[in-house]
């Protein structure tokens, strides 16, 4: 091969490769043009955001305007005012029963918060991918036994699952470890079965067969047709898992078992312990976390529709 | 259809044993220590080990299984750690919880798929942005705190449903109940098995209904629904005893409903608006038929196929969800059972109330394929040609 042949090949390679990123580019463009097209999608978008913010916002603040001693998640106390205490100056959202400022509490919570999610919506996609692919690529006995092994974890009810696991292991554990459970019981479950529905009908559509018909061997197959086209409705049920576990999480934690950590569910379980000792109920340490809990969620769910209308080509007229 | 259901009652079997059989190993497995260690404190080794051979926890954990699946097979459930077999605190736990399920999912199910149909025909706007929000922070709702919003502004605050507060079931009216021999729980079944009649008849006799209601405005024929339902209960003879069951629990019904109504109303309104765009939608609107029978016939019955298979998927959730919110409305049912037993290590009443959610599922599962089989025509040939 000679020194201008290779210079040529080297060129194409090049040319081909940009061809393919402007495309891709374009389509995404496309793809964000439909995405802010819906409204409701771009609310959740803002609203992840703004937790973005709260998480990345507390150690700063811990390490610049907030004495750690005072502000501290789990030893913080302000020797200078009674606890609990009703919102103030110095502690925006008040204290709980035992002095911890509820603000600070509730920034490092949207950190762990922030760990479950994206474990458990990475672990979902990758094992109900793996899964899904196999089954629709092999059908027969391989098929039979994964999907009654998805119908079997379907039935297992996850929060269920969860306070067995944290009787056990609720002192060290982690939100990883946490979001790492949810996403293979969500996985291995519904996800599997989701998306392995429409891996099976891709499998029939004719550019299959062609490809399989000019020789591909089973990997190609999988990888550079198969996955690309059932990548859009995993990301639908990515978001979706990241909802299940962040309610999944404050399960386990409110019925006071997953203690290796703060999350939102652990502050509203010990605001309902204190309404025990002390009558008058403390809406200042219930009311933030469960709005947080539940707009967290909801930014999710509000992502996967606006993701819904971009996998979804028919939408794509309006 | 015969096969087709036979199939299914095999494959759905093969999936309990298995589900079962991973639910007996991860609990036994993963709880710490088993029934017997929580009187460690009080008792020496020996009686201990006496306690332990009694209930059979000295035996390997294969073993024990082995009992436990043949107990199964001969259509036991086994005994309960306190003595009590547990087909026994079952028949306790059951209808109260079945009870709520079913009515809480049947009204939720309706409400859900209506607010849907009409917020996604009417497509991006003030009012059905703000419904569809709604809808998300219920379906994102964290429903302990539900449950306790419910019981402090209804049941403290304003005084309606106070009942629920401390045990409901001592509160029931008792001149109605002198009435009749009946049991709370045996009206429960009643109502329970009514409105499962009641939905079959419904569903089969539909298509002939619609011939008489077509005329009729929609909100005419739904009233008349559920006189004929009420009405059935009266002439049954259990009707204010339903009545007085329905003011005792009125507000977990209501939480629940709320709890499980966004989910339902977000993904009919999802195929709603994946429908609308379908080709036999325009020619039927190009035929000139009024509006209203384009969005009910022709787009909602394909809308709401996706409903009946996501209803599904969920039943476990809605189950696990009912049995959390139950503990915070002091309801005898499953929930109250479930949690105690489980940190007592009880397994075998626990893994009897996880084999009912289990078959309650697959039969529910059963029943809304043969539904979606009837709703969709082209399933029905499928089936036909395998």
């Amino acid at each position: 091969m000679t020194n201008a042949t290779m210079n040529i090949q080297v060129r194409n390679r090049w040319d081909v490769w940009r061809l393919q990123f402007n495309a891709n580019l374009r389509r995404f463009r496309g793809d964000c043009v439909v995405f802010l097209h819906n409204h409701l999608a771009v609310t959740g978008l803002l609203l992840l955001c703004i937790f973005a913010g709260m998480a990345i916002i507390h150690p700063i603040l811990l390490a610049t305007v907030w004495p750690p001693q005072i502000y501290n998640v789990r030893t913080g106390f302000d020797p200078m005012i009674m606890h609990p205490s009703p919102p103030s100056a110095t502690h925006l959202l008040g204290t709980d029963a035992v002095g911890r400022d509820v603000l600070s509490m509730l920034l490092a919570s949207t950190r762990s918060a922030f760990v479950i999610g994206v474990t458990a919506a990475l672990i979902t996609a990758l094992v109900a991918i793996t899964v899904a692919v196999i089954s629709a690529y092999y059908r027969g006995i391989i098929d039979a036994i994964f999907t009654h092994i998805s119908d079997a974890f379907l039935l297992v009810p996850i929060p269920l699952l969860l306070v067995i696991l944290a009787t056990r292991f609720g002192q060290d554990m982690t939100p990883a470890v946490f979001g790492t459970i949810y996403g293979l019981m969500a996985g291995i479950g519904g996800g599997a079965i989701v998306i392995r529905n429409q891996a099976v009908s891709i499998m029939e559509k004719p550019f299959i067969e062609a490809t399989r018909a000019s020789g591909s061997s089973a990997w190609h197959i999988i990888t550079a047709y198969l996955i690309p086209h059932i990548l859009p409705l995993t990301f639908v049920y990515m978001m979706l898992s990241v909802t299940g576990a962040i309610v999944a999480d404050g399960f386990a934690s409110f019925f006071g078992l997953n203690r290796g950590y703060i999350n939102w569910g652990n502050m509203i379980y010990l605001a309902f312990q204190n309404t025990a000792i002390n009558p008058q109920i403390p809406w200042n340490v219930l009311i933030p976390p469960s709005v947080a809990l539940s707009l967290f969620a909801a930014s999710f769910y509000l992502i996967s529709r606006g993701l819904h209308d971009v996998a979804e080509p028919r939408l794509r007229g309006r | 259809m015969v096969r087709y259901l036979f199939r299914r009652t095999v494959s759905g079997l093969i999936t309990l044993f298995l589900f079962l059989s991973f639910m007996f190993f991860f609990t036994n497995l993963i709880m710490p220590g088993d029934y017997v260690s929580q009187f460690a404190l009080g008792a020496t080794p020996e009686q201990l080990a006496e306690m332990r051979e009694e209930l059979g926890l000295d035996l390997p954990l294969w073993q024990q299984y082995l009992f436990w699946m043949r107990g199964l097979f001969t259509g036991s459930l086994g005994t309960s750690m306190t003595g009590e077999s547990v087909w026994s605190i079952m028949q306790q736990l059951l209808p109260a919880t079945l009870f709520i399920f079913f009515t809480g999912t049947v009204i939720a199910f309706f409400i859900g798929q209506w607010l849907g149909k009409l917020t996604a025909w009417r497509g991006p706007g003030a009012i059905s942005d703000t419904t569809t929000m709604g809808a998300i922070m219920l379906y994102t709702t964290f429903p302990p705190w539900l449950a306790f919003l419910m019981v402090y502004i209804f049941a403290r605050q304003l005084g309606w449903f106070a009942e629920i507060i401390i045990s409901p079931f001592d509160k029931l009216t008792d001149t109605i109940w002198e009435q009749t021999a009946l049991q709370p729980s045996t009206v429960m079944w009643y109502v329970v098995g009514s409105i499962i009649a009641f939905l079959c008849i419904i569903g089969i006799a539909n298509n002939q209904l619609r011939r008489f209601t077509r005329r009729i405005p929609p909100f005419l024929t739904i009233i008349g629904y559920i006189a004929a339902l009420v009405g059935s209960w009266f002439l049954l003879g259990f009707g204010l005893q339903t009545f007085d069951l329905l003011r005792v629990s009125g507000l977990l019904i209501i939480t629940y409903v709320l709890l499980s109504l966004g989910e339902v109303m977000l993904i009919m309104q999802t195929g709603m608006r994946d429908v609308q765009h379908e080709e036999y939608i325009h020619t039927a609107r190009a035929k000139g038929l009024p509006p209203h029978v384009v969005r009910d016939r022709h787009a909602a019955r394909n809308a709401i196929l996706p409903v009946f298979s996501r209803l599904v998927v969920s039943i476990p959730y809605l189950l696990a969800g009912l049995v959390i919110i139950e503990q915070s409305f002091n309801w005898p049912g499953m929930g109250a059972g479930l949690f105690g037993r489980l940190i007592t290590q009880d397994f075998p009443t626990v893994l009897g109330v996880l084999m009912f959610v289990g078959i309650l599922s697959l039969g529910a599962r059963l029943i809304l394929d043969i539904i979606h089989v009837s709703l969709d025509p082209r399933l029905q040939y499928q089936h036909i040609a395998k």
